[in-house]
């Protein structure tokens, strides 16, 4: 087991940049997921740690040693590869044994080692098979058990899961998540889906045009999002931005958000954190499922008037109009809307998120 | 079966609009008169090579002959110089599938796995070889094998054979490489093979049968060339130069026999590779 570091890693093609200057450690043992749309450099990153690229700038290190001029198979690395790679020539029991011919083990503990690994993906019954006779869901198993036969240092896994069936998808990523608990290796796994990274990651690694601009443990990737671009990517329905602007009254001292048409007193705290941007265009972000929804507009609440109302089975989604600006808001069931009618909105301040309008970062930790 | 569908209608046994029927009736003249351009000839000189020798001359020609008799070719198999001129004609294209494959599979190799400067150039460049007409670079070939030593041999002639099949064969072997994932490559590697590992225990078992018929496509070109390999030799003819030479002084059931002979192999490889040629030139388009 191993810790990764990339230092100041750089991957160009051409004149596209695919990864830049990224940096970034990995815990030994941890499981950090790379996450970003398609064509940000995550799949590239990957594949620099695995060797299947050579960097053009910095330094790739597993653990105390240099590999950024190692090939793939001197790197104590198992990698699965998105359309699982698995060799279609050879019965399950050959690919997974595979590797281990290659380092010249002795056969009787080339069987024993696949038949461990069989056994604890399930696949025992498969290993006379060809490729050609399984199902999705075995092939990517194979794929896997043949990666971690090696017990490698790091396991890399670009969006493994990508080609399964919805259902089997869900099945296979709670194994994967207690497959990583079992044997501990070092993990990066590459994906464009963010419930997959926020189910299954440590941390999250999230990348734009080949930069790294957020790395945290999931709570704080999805309620303190780094800038804008992360709030927007991550969540379903996605973070809700509002224009607004900080302005201070006269006397107490309190900040005052002005948003929508509306102002919205901030307590102390914020307050006191915020005092440097007033004045400042800020983009205020709020989650769906931090809006209150009250069936009149009453007291200190927001007006707003509902436009959609999605049934999603355990939640309803509304669509809304505050002063102008849509808002996407979860609530529950039993709250009894239906479209044009006029709703009160509340929430703890404490739930805003402050970016800055012109660029996107977020003015608070 | 989904209820609004009827049960157990065959697909394409409903009836056809007058449109639909006459475009098939136009489709199928045309493989008609497309397919016995091809086929008459074989299937009559595949006849007269199995007539006996008074109903050749005689006339009208049965179209089937009233007995199956070998005794034509037989004849022209014993004629002089046929056997031989056969096994130079087996030597040579056995030469000429070394040499290309040795050229192409690296070639198409590098055309299917990297994305280098003049890429697209070579792609085209490579069709040059066959721009010309072998009767224009004649001459200059003679002249040159000369001076290298390799004329009226077997080798030159594959030589010349294996610069025609070459375009060709490039070809064939990129769309063998595009076919096997590279990920299976990438794979391999991850699991301690170095590049040229991979590519042998990978992606040569997989590539192999693409690689056969490429190597039968070769061997039916070489088989069949008969110009260049007339005028590169003297004495070790090529069974098409030898029935070429003799083409003039001999009987019409020479020419009949001859001409069966040299059909077999072409037939039986493009019979056993047919699949490729389809997959390859058929599916071309779209792995481009």
């Amino acid at each position: 087991m191993a810790e990764i570091r990339l230092e100041n890693v750089w991957k160009v093609f051409g004149k596209v940049v695919a990864v830049r200057d990224v940096t970034l450690t990995i815990e030994d043992g941890e499981f950090l997921v790379l996450l970003g749309p398609s064509g940000c450099g995550k799949t590239t990153t990957l594949r620099c740690i695995a060797g299947l690229e050579r960097v053009d700038g910095g330094r790739v290190f597993i653990g105390d040693r240099d590999v950024t001029e190692l090939p793939p198979g001197k790197r104590d690395i198992g990698m699965v590869f998105q359309s699982y790679a698995v060799f279609p020539h050879m019965r399950v029991f050959d690919n997974i044994a595979f590797g281990l011919k290659m380092k010249r083990v002795p056969r009787a503990e080339i069987r024993r080692r696949v038949q461990n690994v069989a056994e604890m993906l399930g696949i025992e019954e498969l290993l006379k098979r060809y490729p050609a006779q399984l199902s999705g869901g075995q092939r990517q198993r194979v794929a896997v058990a043949r990666a971690i036969v090696l017990e490698p240092q790091v396991l890399l896994m670009d969006e493994p899961l990508s080609n399964l069936d919805a259902l089997i998808r869900l099945q296979v990523r709670a194994e994967l998540k207690r497959l990583h608990k079992q044997i501990g290796s070092t993990t990066v796994y590459v994906t464009h889906d963010q419930v997959e990274a926020l189910s299954l990651g440590d941390r999250i690694a999230v990348m734009k045009d080949g930069e790294i601009v957020q790395v945290d443990d999931p709570t704080t990737v999805y309620e303190h999002p780094a800038d804008v671009f992360v709030g927007g990517f991550i969540g379903n329905p996605p973070m809700n931005f509002l224009p607004g602007e900080l302005v201070a009254p006269k006397k107490d001292g309190f900040l005052v958000l002005k948003a929508a048409g509306h102002e919205i007193p901030l307590p102390e705290t914020l307050s006191r954190a915020l005092k440097e941007h007033v004045g400042r265009p800020v983009t205020v972000g709020i989650r769906a499922e931090h809006i209150e929804v009250l069936p009149k507009p009453e007291g200190d609440a927001l007006p707003a008037q509902v436009l959609v109302v999605e049934p999603l089975g355990s939640h309803l989604l509304l669509t809304l109009d505050v002063g102008g600006q849509t808002l996407k808001v979860m609530v529950d069931t039993d709250l009894q809307v239906e479209p044009n009618r006029e709703v009160g909105l509340r929430f703890d301040p404490a739930k805003l998120r402050f970016m800055d309008r012109e660029t996107g970062k977020a003015l608070l930790p | 079966m989904t209820p609004t569908m009827p049960p157990d209608v065959p697909p394409g046994s409903r009836r056809l609009t007058p449109r639909e029927a006459r475009n098939r009736v136009l489709l199928y003249m045309a493989v008609v008169a497309i397919a016995s351009w091809v086929l008459l000839p074989i299937f009559l000189i595949a006849v007269l090579s199995f007539t006996p020798r008074e109903e050749f001359f005689g006339w009208p020609k049965p179209l089937i002959p009233s007995r199956f008799s070998i005794e034509t070719m037989a004849f022209f198999v014993n004629s002089y110089g046929v056997l031989e001129s056969t096994l130079n004609s087996i030597w040579v294209a056995l030469l000429t599938i070394a040499i290309t494959l040795v050229i192409a599979a690296p070639a198409g190799y590098a055309l299917s796995r990297f994305v280098f400067r003049g890429r697209e150039a070579f792609r085209l460049g490579i069709l040059i070889t066959r721009m010309f007409p072998t009767a224009l670079l004649a001459v200059p070939l003679i002249v040159l094998y000369y001076r290298l030593g390799i004329y009226d041999t077997l080798v030159g002639v594959a030589f010349i054979h294996a610069a025609m099949a070459l375009p060709f064969s490039v070809l064939i072997t990129t769309s063998i490489f595009v076919g096997v994932s590279k990920e299976l490559e990438e794979a391999a590697m991850t699991l301690g093979c170095s590049r040229l590992e991979a590519f042998v225990r990978i992606t040569l078992p997989l590539a192999l049968p693409g690689l056969a018929a490429a190597a039968m496509f070769t061997f039916v070109i070489s088989w069949n060339e008969v110009f260049a390999a007339a005028v590169l030799t003297t004495q070790n003819r090529t069974l098409p130069a030898q029935v070429l030479a003799n083409l003039r002084a001999s009987q019409p059931y020479f020419k009949v026999a001859g001409g069966f002979f040299m059909t077999i192999p072409a037939l039986i490889f493009i019979f056993l590779i047919r699949r490729y040629l389809i997959q390859m030139w058929g599916g071309a388009p779209a792995e481009r």
